[in-house]
C-alpha cells in the first residue's frame, strides 16, 4: 500500500492518454459542427462565391479546374515548381555517394527477395488499367474531379507498381528530364502567348475560343485542358523521378 | 445517414492509427497508415470534395506508403532493431 502512495499523481493518471482522447473527441465534434454547419448555407461574401458565379464564362463544368487552372493559374504554376524542386532535391539527396563500409554492408546483408507470382500477375493485369484511368483524369479535369495533379499521380503509381513486380525495370532518368522540361516550357509558352494576344492580355488568358454552348462536352474550356494536360505530364515524370531515385537508394 | 458514414470513417481512421501504433512490425504498420488514408478519402467525399478526395487516395494511400515502404525496405521490418 506505501508503495503505490509513492508513485506521483501524474504517473497514475496517464495524463499523455487523456490528452489523445480528449483531442480526438474534440476533433469529431468540431467536424460534426463543420458537417451539419454546412447544410444551414449561411450567406457568405467571399472570393469563392464570387468566382463561383463567374463560373460560366470560362465554359469549364467543373468549377474547381477553373479556379486552378484559368483564375488562379500563376499559383498552379508556383505549385509545379516547388514540386520540380522537391523531386530535385530528394535527387540530389540520394545521389551522394555513400561511404564505402556502409554500402559492402548492404550489399551483403539485404539482396531483396524477388516478387512472388501473384504480385507479378496481378500488376501485369492492373498496369493498363491504372495508366488509362490516369490519362482519363487528366484529360477530363475541366468535366469532372480531378485533373493534372491527381493523374500525374495515378500514372506515376502504375510505374511504381511496375518497379516493385519487375527488379530490372527502371525508369530513365534523361527522358524524364526532357518530358518535365518540355511540358514545363509548354505550361509558361501557352501563359505567355495569352499575355501577349490583345484579346486576353493577362498571363495564362483563355486566347482559344470556349463557347459557353459547348460545356460539357471534351472539347471546350479553350486552353484549360491544353495546360491541365501538360501539367499532368510534368507532374507525372516528376514523381515517377522522385520513385526512381529512392528505389535506387534502396 | 450522412452523420453515420462520417462516424464510421471516423472509427475506421482511429482503427488505422491505433493499429499503426501498436504493431511492432514495420510493414503492418505502413499499411495501417495507409488505411487512416483510405478513411481520410472517405471524409472528404462526404464533404463534398472530391478533388480532394482523390488527390488523398493517389498521394497519402498510394505515393506516401511507398516512400515509407523504400525505408522500411532498408531497414528491416523490426521495429527493435538498432538503426545506428
Amino acid at each position: 500500500m506505501s508503495q503505490r502512495q509513492r508513485v506521483p499523481l501524474r504517473k497514475r493518471v496517464r495524463v499523455k492518454t487523456l490528452l489523445l482522447t480528449l483531442l480526438s473527441a474534440w476533433l469529431l465534434a468540431l467536424f460534426l459542427t463543420l458537417l451539419l454547419g454546412q447544410a444551414r448555407d449561411w450567406p457568405t461574401a467571399t472570393v469563392g462565391d464570387a468566382l463561383l458565379t463567374r463560373n460560366a464564362e470560362t465554359a469549364s463544368a467543373n468549377a474547381v479546374t477553373s479556379v486552378v487552372v484559368s483564375y488562379r493559374g500563376f499559383d498552379t504554376l508556383g505549385e509545379v515548381t516547388v514540386l520540380f524542386l522537391a523531386a530535385t532535391g530528394i535527387g540530389l539527396l540520394f545521389s551522394a555517394p555513400r561511404p564505402r563500409s556502409e554500402l559492402s554492408a548492404a550489399e551483403s546483408e539485404s539482396t531483396p527477395a524477388p516478387p512472388n507470382e501473384m504480385m507479378i500477375t496481378g500488376v501485369r493485369l492492373l498496369f493498363p488499367v491504372l495508366v488509362l484511368f490516369g490519362v482519363y483524369i487528366v484529360l477530363h479535369g475541366h468535366l469532372s474531379p480531378g485533373g493534372g495533379f491527381q493523374g500525374g499521380v495515378v500514372i506515376a503509381t502504375a510505374f511504381l507498381l511496375r518497379m516493385l513486380a519487375d527488379p530490372n525495370f527502371r525508369l530513365d532518368h534523361v527522358r524524364l528530364g526532357w518530358l518535365e522540361a518540355l511540358s514545363g516550357s509548354g505550361f509558361v509558352l501557352l501563359g505567355l502567348i495569352g499575355l501577349i494576344l490583345t484579346t486576353t492580355a493577362t498571363f495564362l488568358g483563355n486566347f482559344l475560343p470556349h463557347p459557353v454552348a459547348s460545356l460539357g462536352q471534351l472539347v471546350s474550356a479553350g486552353v484549360i485542358p491544353l495546360i491541365y494536360a501538360l501539367v499532368g505530364v510534368k507532374v507525372g515524370a516528376e514523381v515517377g523521378a522522385i520513385f526512381q531515385d529512392m528505389r535506387e537508394a534502396a | 445517414m450522412t452523420g453515420l458514414l462520417t462516424l464510421l470513417f471516423y472509427l475506421w481512421m482511429l482503427a488505422g492509427a491505433v493499429l499503426t501504433i501498436r504493431h511492432t512490425d514495420l510493414l503492418q504498420a505502413v499499411l495501417g497508415l495507409s488505411l487512416v488514408s483510405l478513411g481520410a478519402v472517405g471524409q472528404f467525399f462526404l464533404l463534398h470534395a472530391p478533388d480532394v478526395a482523390l488527390t488523398e487516395a493517389a498521394i497519402g494511400a498510394a505515393a506516401g506508403s511507398f516512400v515509407l515502404l523504400m525505408g522500411v525496405r532498408q531497414f528491416g521490418r523490426d521495429e527493435g532493431r538498432d538503426l545506428s
